[in-house]
């Protein structure tokens, strides 16, 4: 069966303020993530693997570090003769000039970009997920039942349902009903924010919502109670797998200590739906005299002469002798001095830790966040 | 702009690789974990920063060297402006001796040369077995500065394995006087590291001139010219070391897990480049034990390793001990198996238990399968 024209939107315009000082000098989606690899790399890894070649990141955060990461999107296979990933950050036009406004508006204003592809669907996409799917399955669904949109929900616990959109089905797993952030949940079935629309039908509550001045713009608040009270025909389809939003330094934190859990689920050593990244050139790394390590991921490029316990070092990490690194996260290019003590902490790109310095604490509920002072 | 055009030669004359070699071509032996030989020619001249046009001369197998490099875009070679291009090379060497420097290699070529552009000045040649980071940059412009119809490149008091013929330069203020053969490994003496740069002009009159008398080594050209154009030599300064036999490699990674030196190859602003994989950051186990070692992303360690380097994709067993080895890409090594002073050649496994060392002072080669 010829699969049906599909292209992706990536929503990456986010500040993400709940990742506080990560995003300091970087958009959300660009953010490192298990040792090497960046939000993003997940998104458009699961798009290589789904055979969608053509994706839109729509960008407005700070995007540089994104633009310059993402490229033309060779890294995950996606540059394809007349495919591969777009960076689309708002433009001018002849009357007015807009920032995105939300998450609806930034594809309303993407529409001329979309309609060059001619796509029959549409699949959107959040830039702050870490899960690997293979959404061809979605869009298989939305062609067998002749959706206008499916939703990819799964099975949150009862007590975080209230930060989700909650949606009930019928027997046909049609939707009947959508709540967004419900202060008093039916059920726990929960939208992920990820969605496959018919375009024609996408289109048209694009343009209808835009002309709507009382509505936010938003796909969970606006566009999709609208489609359902509408009458249109919205699926759910079930995810199964291994699923997170890094929307907060908590949740950040816990899934990148996750990879360390050796979970069936969550495991990037498999060759099943790898994910890709644009590999910097480093060398493999050194292990000195004195290293220890146990249970961690360490990247290319890293010189390592400390004590690693439970942790994930990103690339070009210097550790020196005598220093501890236990149950934390050291995102790109940080050093480490003699005797220093790390616990339970997120250490941003390029940080220096001073010698005999302690950050954090493993006995502490709360992750240390630790960000290098901005030279002025 | 003037354009600089770089050929890395496929030294086949190096028969004492055999073991390594095998089913892959010279350039493409695994060292330092992630890398092939020929990284660090290509590196040393892609990081000339300038536009630069390089062949490889390929080798009677060049499959693993296409592979390799395909269209060069690790090194940033895949622009309009720089440019990669396997030659043809070795068709003669399984029917008759070759030189150090085969002159058949080039005339195979000739159509290659012929056609570079006028404005192409210097050809730099370089062996594909030389370990270092050469500041290109200086010697091509003293290269220049000097006027020279070749520079040559030499290591002073070279420490380390040797050939019993090995090339040396005598020298008279930085000029070349004698290139002689020796197997005389008294200190002081200039070891030509197979790489020189050559005026486009002079290059192609003595590749004319070797044609013409029969010459099978460049090298015997170069000495008959001596007296007629201007050779100038340059002294490299810092690691070096020539891949020409399996003691020679074993020595040099043994050498690479030494900090100094692994800092002034690969912490240098001059990076090594390589092809890129996509791999997970090292997976270090609850009861993995690592000391002096390189070790590359995409393995798994749940052993110990000691001295040791270990390449991308490998996996070391529960209880496993790698000690003063070279495991490349792709092997395993069984819970509990012992590997001392071995190299395991790529996606070798070694069974659970199993007892690998080598009973001489030389390492033990535990070959590709041949599958």
């Amino acid at each position: 069966m010829k699969k049906a024209n599909t292209i992706a939107m990536l929503l990456a315009g986010g500040q993400g303020t709940r990742l506080e000082d990560l995003t300091i000098n970087n958009a959300k989606p660009g953010v490192m993530f298990g040792g090497k690899y960046r939000i993003i790399d997940f998104s458009l890894s699961n798009c290589f693997h789904s055979e969608i070649y053509t994706v839109g990141v729509m960008t407005q955060y700070k995007p540089l570090l994104l633009n310059r990461y993402i490229g033309n999107g060779n890294a995950w296979a996606l540059d394809k003769m007349n495919q591969g990933v777009y960076i689309l950050p708002p433009y001018m036009r002849e009357n007015n000039a807009e920032w995105y406004k939300g998450t609806a508006d930034a594809v309303y204003q993407n529409i001329e970009f979309i309609e060059m592809f001619e796509p029959e669907y549409v699949l959107i996409l959040s830039g702050d997920h870490i899960y690997q799917m293979d959404y061809s399955k979605m869009i298989e669904q939305a062609e067998e039942t002749n959706a206008d949109l499916v939703i990819c929900t799964r099975e949150v616990a009862l007590e975080e349902a209230s930060r989700f959109g909650i949606v009930e089905l019928n027997e046909t797993n049609r939707i009947i009903d959508f709540e967004e952030k419900p202060n008093e949940p039916k059920n726990n079935l929960a939208s992920m924010g990820i969605y496959v629309f018919k375009w024609t039908v996408l289109k048209d509550v694009l343009l209808t919502d835009h002309s709507n001045e009382h509505s936010s713009n938003d796909f969970g608040h606006d566009i999709i109670p609208k489609l359902i009270t509408d009458n249109k025909r919205v699926f759910a389809h079930i995810f199964h797998g291994y699923w997170r939003d890094v929307g907060t330094v908590d949740s950040y934190y816990k899934a990148n200590m996750d990879l360390l859990k050796n979970r069936d689920d969550f495991n990037l050593t498999s060759e099943h739906l790898r994910v890709y990244s644009n590999n910097p050139n480093r060398e493999p790394h050194f292990i000195g005299e004195h290293a220890m390590i146990h249970n961690s991921l360490i990247a290319d490029g890293c010189y390592i002469n400390g004590n690693i316990v439970q942790s994930i070092i990103s690339q070009d990490a210097i550790i020196e002798e005598d220093a501890i690194i236990k149950e934390s996260i050291l995102l790109g290019n940080v050093k480490v001095r003699r005797g220093a003590i790390i616990e339970k902490a997120i250490i941003a790109d390029n940080a220096v830790i001073e010698e005999n310095a302690r950050i954090g604490d493993v006995q502490s509920d709360n992750v240390t966040l630790f960000v290098r002072e901005v030279q002025s | 702009m003037k354009r600089t055009v770089g050929i890395i030669t496929n030294s086949s004359n190096m028969t004492n690789l055999d073991g390594l070699i095998g089913h892959r071509s010279i350039h493409t032996i695994p060292i330092g974990g992630k890398y092939r030989l020929i990284d660090f020619p290509l590196s040393n001249l892609v990081n000339l920063n300038e536009d630069i046009y390089i062949g490889v001369i390929g080798s009677y197998n060049y499959r693993s060297l296409v592979d390799h490099l395909k269209q060069g875009q690790d090194w940033n070679l895949s622009r309009k402006s720089n440019d990669l291009l396997v030659l043809q090379g070795d068709r003669s060497v399984k029917i008759a001796p070759v030189g150090r420097l085969s002159v058949q290699d080039f005339l195979d070529n000739e159509p290659f040369f012929d056609k570079l552009p006028e404005e192409v000045e210097n050809i730099i040649i370089s062996g594909c077995n030389i370990v270092a980071n050469l500041e290109m940059e200086k010697i091509l412009e003293e290269h220049q500065e000097t006027n020279a119809d070749i520079t040559m490149l030499y290591k002073q008091n070279y420490q380390g394995y040797m050939l019993d013929q090995e090339l040396f330069l005598q020298l008279e203020n930085n000029e070349v006087k004698k290139i002689y053969y020796s197997s005389n490994k008294v200190q002081n003496q200039n070891l030509f590291i197979d790489t020189f740069i050559i005026k486009r002009t002079v290059f192609l009159n003595m590749l004319r001139e070797a044609k013409r008398r029969r010459i099978i080594d460049f090298i015997e050209i170069i000495q008959q010219c001596l007296d007629q154009i201007h050779i100038h030599s340059y002294p490299v300064s810092g690691y070096v070391k020539m891949i020409h036999s399996l003691q020679a490699y074993y020595e040099c990674s043994m050498e690479l897990i030494k900090c100094a030196t692994h800092v002034e190859l690969f912490k240098n602003q001059r990076k090594i480049y390589t092809k890129s994989k996509d791999n997970h950051p090292t997976v270090y186990g609850q009861l993995a034990k690592v000391k002096r070692a390189m070790v590359a992303s995409g393995a798994i360690v749940n052993g110990s390793i000691e001295d040791s380097i270990v390449f991308r994709n490998t996996n070391i067993g529960h209880g496993a001990k790698v000690k003063n080895s070279i495991i490349m890409q792709g092997a395993v090594v069984g819970e509990d198996a012992v590997v001392v002073n071995a190299i395991l050649d790529k996606n070798v496994r070694i069974r659970p238990g199993e007892f690998i060392t080598s009973h001489t002072t030389e390492p033990i080669l535990i070959k590709k399968r041949s599958d």
